[in-house]
C-alpha cells in the first residue's frame, strides 16, 4: 500500500501538479498553502486566536460558504428557469413539483439566501465587539459594508424572480422608493426642477419601464445571476486579501 | 534677444509631452464616453406597456353614483360617475408606495392591500399611511361618443384638498 502511494506521488504527472513534499515539516506545511490556488488566500501562519471559534465565530467563513452554496444551487436553478412573464411562475412551480430534487434545490437556495443575511449581521456584530474595525482595518469594514449592500441587493432582485404576488408587489414598493431619490428620482428633491419624470428617472432605469413588467423581470434576473455576483466576487477577493494584509484575522496587533 | 522659436518652445509642449497628453486624453475620453453610453443603455427607448390613451366604453354604460372597476386589471384605473351625472377617472395607484388599491363596493371605499390605506369614493385618503388623495387622469370623449382616458395628463392629489375643487377640468360632464 505504502509502495503504491510512493509510486503515485513520485510520478511526473503527480509532481507537476503538487510541487511540495509530504514530510510534515513547517516548510512543507507552508508550501501546501502557498502552492494551492484555492488555499492561497489563507495565510501560511495564523495567530492562536485566529483558530478559536469562540473568538471569530467563523461567521465570515460561513457567509462565504453560503455564497458558494448559493452559486452552485443558483446555477442549477437556471437550467429550468426562464425569466419571462409567461414562463417564470410556472417554471418555479415546475421546479417544485416536477423536477427531480427541484423542491430541495429551490429551498436550499432560499434558506441559504436568508441565512447569508443573518450570518453577515452576526459577522459584523462580532467584528464590532472585538474592535476589529479599528485602524489599520478600517477600510476593510468599509468593504464589508459594500458587501452587505450587495447581499441585500441580491436578496431583493431574487425576490422578484418567482413572479408571484408577493415578489411583484415587494418590487413595486421597493423600486418606488427610488422615486424619492434626490435629483435622479422624479418625486425627490430637485427632481421636478431638473426635469426628471416617470420615463427618465432612476426607477425607470432599474425597471426598464414605468411599471414592473417583462423588462423588470429580465433586469432583476440578469442583475441577480450575473451582474451583482461578479461585483460581489471582486469585493470579496479584496476583503479577504485585506484581512491578511492588515494583520491577520481579528487578533490584537 | 530670444528668437521667436525659442520663446515658442517655452509655451508649447515638447513632442513627448504632447503625445503623452494626447494618448491619455484619448483613453480618458473613451472611458467617459463608454460610461455615458452604458448609463444611457439602461434607459429603453421603446416600451411595450399598455398605451396611455384608451377608450372605456360609452357614457350610457355607466349608472349614476357608481364606481366602475372593470378596468382595474388592465389599466389600474376606475371610472366614477357621480350622482349629478359627471364623470372622472381615478388612478388606483396607491399614493403611499404604489400598490393597486381595490374598490370595495360593500364599504364604498378604495382599499390598498399592501399597507391598508383607505380612500373614500372621491379618492380622498382617510386611513392608513397614504399621504395624499388618489391621482386623477384626464377623461374626454371621442367624436364617436366614447369615453377616452389619457394617462399622460395627471391631476395629482394634494393632501387635504378635494380634487373636484382644485381640478374642475378632471370632471367630464356629458
Amino acid at each position: 500500500m505504502r509502495n503504491i502511494f510512493k509510486y503515485i506521488t513520485e510520478t511526473q504527472l503527480w509532481k507537476s501538479i503538487f510541487r511540495h513534499d509530504y514530510e510534515d515539516t513547517p516548510r512543507n506545511r507552508a508550501l501546501q498553502i502557498l502552492g494551492n490556488v484555492f488555499l492561497h488566500l489563507h495565510p501560511a501562519r495564523i495567530t492562536r486566536l485566529g483558530v478559536k471559534l469562540k473568538h471569530t465565530w467563523c461567521m465570515g467563513g460561513i457567509t462565504f460558504f453560503l455564497f458558494i452554496i448559493l452559486t452552485v444551487t443558483g446555477v442549477l436553478l437556471m437550467f429550468y428557469y426562464r425569466p419571462t412573464v409567461a414562463d417564470a411562475y410556472w417554471d418555479m412551480k415546475d421546479l417544485e413539483f416536477t423536477v427531480r430534487f427541484g423542491l430541495l434545490l429551490r429551498n436550499i437556495h432560499r434558506w441559504a439566501g436568508h441565512l447569508m443575511v443573518i450570518t453577515i449581521m452576526l459577522h459584523m456584530f462580532r467584528v464590532f465587539m472585538t474592535g476589529s474595525y479599528k485602524p489599520p482595518r478600517e477600510f476593510n469594514w468599509v468593504l464589508g459594508v459594500v458587501l452587505l449592500v450587495l447581499t441585500l441587493l441580491l436578496s431583493f432582485t431574487g425576490y422578484l424572480l418567482p413572479w408571484d404576488q408577493l415578489g411583484f408587489w415587494a418590487i413595486t414598493v421597493g423600486t418606488n422608493m427610488a422615486r424619492a431619490a434626490p435629483v435622479i428620482g422624479h418625486e425627490g428633491p430637485l427632481g421636478e426642477i431638473i426635469g426628471t419624470t416617470v420615463y427618465n428617472d432612476l426607477r425607470f432605469a432599474l425597471l426598464g419601464g414605468s411599471q414592473v413588467g417583462a423588462n423588470a423581470l429580465l433586469r432583476a434576473y440578469v442583475w441577480h445571476c450575473i451582474g451583482i455576483p461578479i461585483i460581489a466576487i471582486v469585493f470579496m477577493a479584496v476583503h479577504f486579501w485585506r484581512v491578511r494584509k492588515d494583520g491577520g484575522i481579528s487578533g490584537p496587533l | 534677444m530670444k528668437g521667436i522659436f525659442e520663446s515658442l518652445e517655452e509655451i508649447l509642449l515638447s513632442r513627448r509631452d504632447f503625445l503623452v497628453k494626447l494618448g491619455w486624453g484619448g483613453i480618458i475620453s473613451f472611458l467617459i464616453g463608454s460610461a455615458i453610453a452604458t448609463v444611457k443603455f439602461f434607459f429603453p427607448r421603446v416600451l411595450f406597456e399598455s398605451p396611455a390613451r384608451f377608450t372605456v366604453g360609452k357614457p350610457e354604460d355607466y349608472s349614476f353614483g357608481k364606481v366602475n372597476a372593470s378596468y382595474k386589471d388592465s389599466h389600474r384605473i376606475c371610472v366614477v360617475r357621480k350622482e349629478d351625472g359627471s364623470f372622472f377617472c381615478v388612478s388606483l395607484i396607491c399614493t403611499h408606495l404604489g400598490c393597486t388599491a381595490n374598490w370595495k363596493p360593500s364599504e364604498g371605499i378604495f382599499h390598498c392591500p399592501c399597507h391598508g390605506s383607505k380612500f373614500d369614493r372621491m379618492g380622498i385618503n382617510f386611513a392608513g399611511p397614504a399621504p395624499r388623495p388618489l391621482d386623477r387622469f384626464k377623461l374626454d370623449h371621442t367624436p364617436e361618443g366614447e369615453l377616452i382616458v389619457d394617462k399622460s395628463v395627471i391631476y395629482k392629489g394634494i393632501f387635504g384638498m378635494n380634487s373636484d375643487v382644485i381640478y374642475p377640468q378632471s370632471l367630464l360632464k356629458v
